[in-house]
């Protein structure tokens, strides 16, 4: 069982700073004071709380998240568990199943599956949006030309939830979703990658010519809490 | 054909698109080659102008990209910044949007934008055609992560109409043990077939875990009660279709187990 703790963000004009690489750092920095801070600080409650199983999550990495490397698939649900940290040392003898699990545990692109994986399940259980509304562009990571998720169709959840951030869209084109997998809470690393995402969002609506909407998903292995904080960031 | 027209084909269309992934992607999941082999090539024969187009506009793009990067001497930012110390993510952001406006101002115009929407979705399908092509994936993983997956899940495999094939995955996890021997029962009752029984006699309480397997219409049924809290049903589709009668075996399994639709 993962338990998921849900945190909702908002960003306003974000597009219209894109040019300034200040006002950037200081939405970057603004945002990982407070992921860090609802993270880490015991009297913050989260928004949501989210109870999947195991094999849900190995079962959504396979359709939602498209695992490429096939050595970690059977093992998947074992990564995904938050209750333990890896372990560090290498025991002296390993079986085969620790072993790939033990080799594999810090990969970032398999932390980075975990972190798509739990957005995928959020979107489907709590905004209803199935395969036939998101497509996963995982394909083309290594070319860099798109974030990872796109979602293609609306459901009444997702269109309540958007207009209840004031968020007007009407999915002519994909809406972009960019997911980030933190394991250890460093403020500097949070930072640099919230840059990037919104660097890749924001180049994605800059290639329409168009200012749009976008949700940054920031996934944070908390092991102090056991769980994984999933924060969502909604930008405009 | 009007703009709103032409808006809800493409709705219509990606949504078609989509479905067929995810349906070939369930075909991958529980090792059918054949039959995700099958349904890409129709869904590449259906959709070919409109994954065309898209992957047009891909490589229009990185064309674009190549062109401009190739005449690009040093890494220039705009004048103000350049003498300024910026962090390296800052410079590379900053970089790529300058890279970007210059692409965008080559390639702007309506229709580069209308394919370009599509384009994922074609770069998606020539990677599943190019992970359905592979050979890369040892036999040894390939054995193992079957048989795991197999143990989880229980992948129904329909025929429809028109040869289409549908497939869809449940999750086994949650059903306890007296389900897996209910089914046993029932198949026994209905087709008069006595389960080869692995290690106990599983009428007796448990130990565990307990394997039956009944050969019905060809096909293998495999029922492997591991705990309280998983069992797990395998129906290998040695040489046979499943027809009506196979439904059967098919309704008979998702009467006693709710399934849970993945």
């Amino acid at each position: 069982m993962v338990i998921i703790k849900l945190y909702h963000h908002r960003i306003d004009r974000m597009y219209e700073n894109r040019k300034n690489v200040d006002k950037l750092k200081e939405i970057a920095s603004w945002l990982t004071y407070h992921i860090v801070e609802k993270s880490t600080n015991p009297t913050h409650t989260p928004d949501e709380i989210l109870r999947i199983s195991d094999l849900k999550i190995n079962s959504f990495g396979e359709l939602y998240a498209d695992k490429w490397i096939e050595d970690i698939k059977s093992h998947f649900d074992k990564y995904s568990n938050a209750k333990y940290a890896p372990p560090l040392s290498v025991p002296r003898s390993l079986t085969n199943n620790d072993h790939i699990q033990k080799t594999k545990s810090f990969s970032g692109d398999v932390s980075g599956v975990i972190g798509e994986t739990l957005f995928a399940i959020v979107l489907s259980e709590h905004y209803q949006l199935t395969y036939e509304h998101i497509a996963h562009f995982r394909a083309h990571k290594s070319i860099g030309i798109y974030p990872d998720f796109g979602i293609y169709s609306s459901t009444p959840e997702f269109d309540d939830a958007l207009k209840g951030r004031g968020i007007n869209f009407h999915f002519q084109y994909p809406f972009p979703c960019e997911v980030k997998t933190i394991t250890t809470i460093d403020k500097g690393n949070i930072i640099a990658r919230l840059h990037k995402a919104i660097g890749q969002v924001q180049n994605y609506w800059e290639r329409y010519s168009l200012s749009g909407p976008s949700i940054i998903c920031v996934c944070l292995r908390n092991f102090l809490k056991n769980s994984y904080d999933l924060h969502f960031i909604w930008c405009e | 054909m009007s703009q709103e027209d032409h808006n809800i084909d493409y709705q219509k269309n990606i949504q078609s698109i989509l479905k067929n992934i995810h349906r070939i992607k369930v075909m991958l999941w529980a090792f059918d080659y054949d039959a995700a082999q099958i349904e890409l090539m129709k869904l590449e024969d259906e959709y070919s102008d409109f994954l065309t187009i898209g992957l047009l506009a891909e490589e229009s793009f990185f064309e674009a990209r190549k062109d401009i990067k190739d005449n690009q001497f040093e890494e220039k930012l705009p004048d103000k910044l350049e003498n300024r110390e910026l962090k390296k993510y800052q410079r590379e952001y900053l970089i790529e949007l300058q890279n970007n406006q210059q692409i965008i101002k080559r390639l702007n115009n309506d229709s580069f934008k209308d394919s370009f929407r599509i384009s994922p979705i074609s770069r998606t399908i020539k990677q599943l055609r190019m992970k359905l092509n592979s050979t890369s994936t040892s036999y040894f993983y390939m054995q193992k992560i079957r048989e795991d997956s197999l143990s989880k899940y229980f992948f129904s495999r329909i025929l429809l109409a028109d040869d289409h094939i549908e497939y869809r995955a449940y999750s086994l996890n949650r059903h306890p043990t007296r389900e897996g021997r209910k089914i046993i029962e029932r198949l026994e009752q209905e087709f008069g077939v006595i389960p080869a029984i692995k290690k106990v006699d599983y009428y007796d309480e448990l130990p565990l875990p307990l394997q039956a397997k009944l050969f019905i219409l060809g096909a293998m049924i495999k029922i492997t009660v591991h705990d309280y809290e998983h069992f797990a049903v395998e129906i290998m589709f040695s040489n046979i279709d499943p027809d009506e009668k196979f439904k059967k075996v098919y309704d008979i399994i998702t009467e006693l187990i709710p399934p849970q639709k993945i």
